[in-house]
């Protein structure tokens, strides 16, 4: 039985009782003791270990909202306006004009040993490019042999080069929606929703989900997340058969391996009395890294792709309203199966009228079937107004709000989907606290990049990409809160804060190890704050270094 | 995947809300396919009903019946299920979709218009007689049923024995004020004939009619011609007789050079090119609930050499 002290510049524990401490013990991969060198030394004999005296340790950060497939797009190159760090710890540099773009997939393409292969890229946005849109004949400058696909950050939107259009047979005379045209008529080569998705599958030919799943997907996964000290991580939405679930049990029981991962059973894969049978099964599969039995049912869709359910007066630009993925009417049927069977339910509910319909259908179960502290969350709830947050209060509902999209999206939401009074207040995490809810933040990675240091800036600062604030003093969370949301706070909307979130006795010692101490570089400056690495049940993993790359 | 020779695979959506009866059709769509080999793409097993002596394989989310079709579940990704169908060897005679019931079958009609391997046939949406009025009043579900009608080709208006006559006025004055030209079609049970739903390949039905009751009678006409037919006054005439015949379809001379493939379902009529038949005759078909319009005036456009 060994007993290891980490001698830490300070530590941030997330403990009330002692927000700071300098040691912490651990023993047999959970805390023993924290304090000060002679605190925890009491508890007999151990090894002190000095490499983080002049570092910070908080409690590992968790990701409450993050998917797996953020492990497969690294597959493919990156064409993102933003810098984005892969998980090796490359950095890959913005692409800041359309033509950075096409070079950098250009020497991707050359470098492909065959020459009609197809070519996917991610992340591309164009909101920043102004009125300038890609079409075809840019990425016919990466290759006129190969197909070339280029998914947009919010993945509801793609460009093609002219083989796709050619292959699909899609001219002046395709009329569908989605399908864009420029003046003369002409296919752009730029395609939103249905027939984006169906000419992304249709390019790479692969199962995107089995391709997540992969062990070297896994690994990419927990490498990225770990590169943003989070130590535990959601995949928000699994089919968790057989070999989904083998696979994470497999990759994460390798000592190795970065972090926990806590994957949601999509509630909607079977019909509600089997998927609660399948889930009460997979329950005693898990592992102190891999953790079954939350529920994830998708409401609606999203509102920078006007697939969000909005109530009156609707989207800002005269969209119709967006798309329910469940039939309103069955919600709270699924809601009650897997709520009977004791498990947690997490809804995805962007727009506010399926804010409305999720609050309803938990009025509901809860009435005819009380059950304490059941804790099903809101996840993304963009738009929920104080009406809606003191009713999850009164419900005992949680929230998980979608803080990157103030900076990604905000100008978006500004001028087309939300108008400047509801973008204001979009992902309200001031009011939140002030109603009394639980609240996490999140990245929805790789829709964004996870980051929970600069999920929390998003909250406190509430700054768009221009620069821009969003709101005021009310929409906004204070440093102290915003560290407690990305650690306390998303543990407890898993359900896991007697193991997880804080630094205290018989936790995981699971630390994320920074550079810099946050308190010192201020809320403006959060998210630069440098990570050095995790330490996730008392093993210490340093991050790989970071290398800009060309 | 490789570019394909043969014609495009015909693709049907069956659209509805939830409950109004898409899982019926495609029930009895399955246990009678009349000689085509349909790929059926569901949402889930729960409610098909497959004799399991019919049932040759279950692998996964594919059952394979001794009648030549294939049911397959969508699983976690739609999009994944439809290209393995469209992959299967031999290749469907027809594929069908079952969309979700808050889907709008449109969005997924649309991918047959980006892949040349695939031809829209038709959007049949079903509407619950009983419930359609009530759903109307409902704000959270009205947007999503006016869109699925908004989109289809044919309506069946289906468990029509299950609401009174005031109901179904109603539902029918709801779907005509908001599609003036579109077909409703009345039926319990889902039961229409398939020939209006999915085309006149379907082998005769040979099964007795006491076995099908409500069953809606339809006539076939065919028209010949052996001069060449002018595309935009047959047209302007099916559409004059659109909705009193469902659907048309016909090998052309639309030129002195040129045959075309004229489909039509609904109001919707596609051409494509098509090479010269044998008998170098023009043939047109048309199909419809009995009794059907006037048709003198098609004969006449059809028969009317164009310069």
């Amino acid at each position: 039985m060994t007993t290891k002290i980490f001698a830490a510049g300070k530590i941030i524990t997330m403990d009330a009782s002692r927000p700071t401490a300098t040691h912490v013990a651990v023993r047999d991969g959970r805390i023993l003791a924290v304090g000060t060198l002679d605190q925890v030394s009491q508890w007999g004999n151990a090894q002190v270990d000095s490499r983080f005296e002049s570092k910070v340790l908080m409690p590992g950060l968790i990701e409450g909202h993050s998917h797996i497939m953020e492990g497969s797009v690294w597959d493919h190159p990156y064409a993102g306006f933003y810098d984005r760090t892969g998980p090796d710890g490359t950095t890959w540099p913005g692409l800041k004009s359309i033509d950075q773009v096409v070079d950098r997939l250009r020497q991707v393409s050359d470098e492909m040993a065959e020459p009609d292969a197809p070519l996917l890229a991610w992340g591309f946005d164009p909101i920043f490019f102004g009125e300038r849109r890609m079409c075809a004949a840019d990425l016919d400058r990466v290759s006129e042999t190969r197909p070339v696909v280029v998914l947009h950050a919010s993945l509801h939107f793609l460009n093609t080069n002219s083989v796709v259009l050619e292959r699909g047979g899609i001219d002046g005379s395709t009329n569908a929606q989605g399908v864009m045209k420029d003046e003369s008529g002409a296919p752009t080569g730029e395609f939103a929703g249905m027939v984006a998705m169906y000419l992304a599958t249709k390019t790479i030919d692969y199962d995107i989900m089995d391709a997540s799943t992969r062990p070297s997907s896994l690994w990419n996964f927990a490498r990225v997340a770990q590169l943003a000290g989070v130590t535990t991580a959601t995949d928000l939405h699994s089919a968790l058969d057989d070999t989904i679930v083998d696979r994470f049990v497999s990759a994460t029981s390798d000592p190795r391996y970065p972090i926990r991962i806590v994957p949601a059973f999509g509630g909607t894969l079977m019909a509600a009395p089997q998927g609660v049978e399948r889930l009460k099964s997979l329950v005693p599969k898990s592992t102190d890294k891999a953790i079954f039995g939350i529920v994830k049912l998708v409401l609606d869709g999203s509102i920078q792709g006007f697939t969000a359910r909005l109530k009156w007066p609707g989207y800002f630009n005269g969209h119709e309203n967006g798309l329910w993925y469940i039939a309103p009417n069955e919600v709270e049927g699924i809601l009650r199966a897997y709520h009977e069977a004791g498990f947690q339910v997490h809804m995805h509910t962007n727009g506010n009228e399926a804010t409305d319909l999720a609050l309803d259908a938990v009025e509901a179960v809860l009435t005819t079937s009380p059950r304490p502290d059941h804790r099903h969350t809101l996840q993304h709830c963009q738009m929920a107004d104080e009406a809606q947050f003191q009713r999850m209060a009164a419900l005992g509902v949680g929230v998980n709000l979608f803080s990157n999209h103030i900076f990604y999206w905000g100008e978006a939401h500004k001028a087309l989907t939300l108008g400047p009074d509801r973008s204001a207040k979009i992902d309200n995490a001031g009011a939140a606290l002030e109603n009394g809810v639980d609240l996490s933040i999140h990245s929805d990675a790789p829709i964004t990049a996870i980051g929970p240091l600069f999920s929390a800036w998003c909250a406190i600062n509430r700054l768009t990409s221009e620069g821009d604030r969003l709101g005021g003093e009310a929409e906004a969370i204070t440093l102290d809160e915003a560290l407690y949301t990305i650690t306390m706070g998303a543990a407890r909307s898993l359900k896991m804060d007697d193991r997880v979130g804080s630094i205290e006795i018989g936790k995981f010692a699971d630390f994320a190890v920074l550079e810099d101490d946050p308190y010192e570089v201020g809320a403006a400056h959060l998210k630069d704050v440098r990570i050095w690495g995790t330490v996730l049940g008392g093993e210490v993993f340093e991050a790989p270094v970071s290398a800009p790359e060309g | 995947m490789p570019p394909r020779d043969d014609v495009p695979v015909p693709l049907t959506i069956i659209g509805g809300f939830l409950g109004s009866g898409k899982t019926t059709l495609l029930n009895r769509l399955l246990a009678e396919p009349r000689g085509q080999r349909f790929a059926v793409i569901v949402n889930d097993f729960g409610a098909i009903t497959i004799d399991d002596k019919l049932i040759t394989s279950h692998e996964g989310q594919t059952i394979a019946l001794a009648n030549g079709c294939v049911c397959c579940t969508i699983g976690d990704n739609f999009l994944r299920t439809l290209l393995d169908a469209l992959k299967m060897t031999p290749t469907p005679d027809h594929i069908v979709v079952e969309a979700s019931g808050v889907a709008d079958p449109a969005r997924i009609a649309d991918i047959a218009s980006i892949e040349k391997d695939l031809r829209l046939d038709g959007v049949i949406v079903l509407a619950d007689a009983s419930q359609l009025i009530a759903q109307m009043a409902d704000s959270r579900l009205a947007d999503t049923i006016e869109r699925q009608v908004d989109s289809a080709d044919l309506v069946l208006l289906n468990k029509t024995d299950l609401a009174d006559e005031a109901a179904l006025r109603a539902c029918r004055g709801w779907i005509a004020n908001r599609r003036q030209h579109l077909f409703i079609y009345d039926v319990v049970q889902a039961n229409a004939p398939f020939e209006l739903l999915f085309g006149m390949d379907m082998a005769p039905d040979h099964s007795s009619s006491s076995h099908k009751p409500h069953h809606i009678p339809f006539e076939t006409l065919s028209f010949t011609s052996d001069q060449v037919v002018s595309a935009h006054s047959l047209e302007n005439e099916l559409r004059a007789l659109s909705p009193h015949i469902i659907r048309a379809k016909g090998i052309l001379q639309t030129s002195p050079s040129e045959w075309s493939l004229l489909q039509m379902v609904g109001a919707r009529i596609e051409w494509a090119k098509t090479p010269e038949p044998a008998d170098a005759v023009s043939q047109l078909v048309v199909i419809g609930p009995t009794p059907l319009p006037n048709t003198s005036a098609l004969q006449a456009a059809l028969s009317s050499a164009t310069p």
